[in-house]
């Protein structure tokens, strides 16, 4: 049996030491990507004696989490269980009519942080000074200006991107797609989250169009952490050592621990 | 005057998306991609 493991870079696991992002200073990737076997998701899949598969990648979006995710139930066997930790809502992904000359060809998500253009409001953010993820950023930087994603960014969260209600409504559409795939293919799955505001958001509009998609969603599934919230919300404000800005391996044990009796009777009552 | 509306109306748009934007930046600080 396999557990598909869907999100960001909390369920890939960066920064934790046994985990490498490629980065890309010249254009090309040096690094061999390195999926962490200490995230929860891991560890989940450690306890429950399953192969552990991720399909998750720093920076994707709600809506590159629910398409890989769909894309490794189609293509991988036996699928013990799926879990999956949905994003921030303000990330956004497309299929470009052109090639991104990113790791994904036309596909490209973009982040509140795609509309910068100037690499030194990057270098501000960076608690420790990292020369490779900082060329990173400026090569990054560059092709995306020369491309024009840095305008359609832009463009994008000035006109809808920054919207509360179009960033959680957006996020829904794939949160409810990819649980109603899963019930039809009757694969067990759990949801989790980074950060409640996905869902709190959602639950702030009374109108039909974003009432209609929160009353699909079956909260039996979901797993928040202690006080309704989502894994880095928790861990951040419950003090866990964090690195730049992911929270650490003890954060994830603490985590795998939390989600262990409920994932364990997913998978009971599916068997 | 409608110029000058258009100017004004530009400029609030402009005020509110970067108000936005810096609380999604703050919700989400993860530049590492």
């Amino acid at each position: 049996m396999i557990l598909v493991a869907g999100g960001d870079s909390f369920t890939y696991g960066s920064e934790l030491k046994d985990s490498v992002t490629p980065f890309d200073p010249n254009g090309i990737e040096p690094a061999q990507q390195i999926v962490s076997q200490s995230t929860f998701a891991a560890l989940t899949a450690q306890n429950l004696g399953m192969e552990y598969h991720c399909a998750a990648y720093p920076g994707y979006s709600n809506s590159s989490i629910r398409r890989t995710v769909m894309n490794a139930c189609e293509s991988t066997a036996d699928v013990g269980l799926v879990l999956v930790t949905w994003s921030f809502p303000g990330r956004y992904e497309f299929r470009f009519d052109y090639d991104t000359e990113e790791r994904w060809g036309n596909w490209y998500n973009i982040t509140p942080w795609s509309t910068v253009d100037d690499i030194e409001i990057i270098r501000k953010e960076f608690r420790q000074e990292d020369p490779v993820i900082l060329a990173h950023h400026k090569q990054h930087l560059a092709r995306a200006r020369r491309l024009g994603i840095t305008d359609f960014a832009k463009s994008y969260y000035t006109n809808c991107g920054s919207s509360e209600y179009w960033s959680a409504y957006s996020s829904l559409l794939e949160v409810v797609m990819l649980q109603q795939y899963l019930k039809n293919k009757k694969i067990p799955y759990i949801f989790s989250l980074v950060d409640e505001c996905l869902l709190n958001n959602s639950k702030k509009y009374t109108d039909a169009n974003m009432q209609t998609l929160v009353k699909q969603l079956d909260m039996d599934d979901w797993i928040l952490f202690p006080g309704n919230r989502g894994f880095y919300v928790w861990a951040r404000d419950e003090n866990y050592p964090i690195g730049t800005t992911h929270p650490l391996e003890q954060a994830h044990s603490d985590a795998a621990m939390h989600i262990k009796e409920k994932c364990h009777a997913m998978v009971k009552k599916h068997n | 005057m409608q110029w000058l509306k258009n100017i004004i109306n530009r400029i609030k748009l402009e005020i509110n998306y970067r108000k936005k934007l810096k609380e999604l930046r703050k919700r989400d600080p993860f530049i590492y991609k």
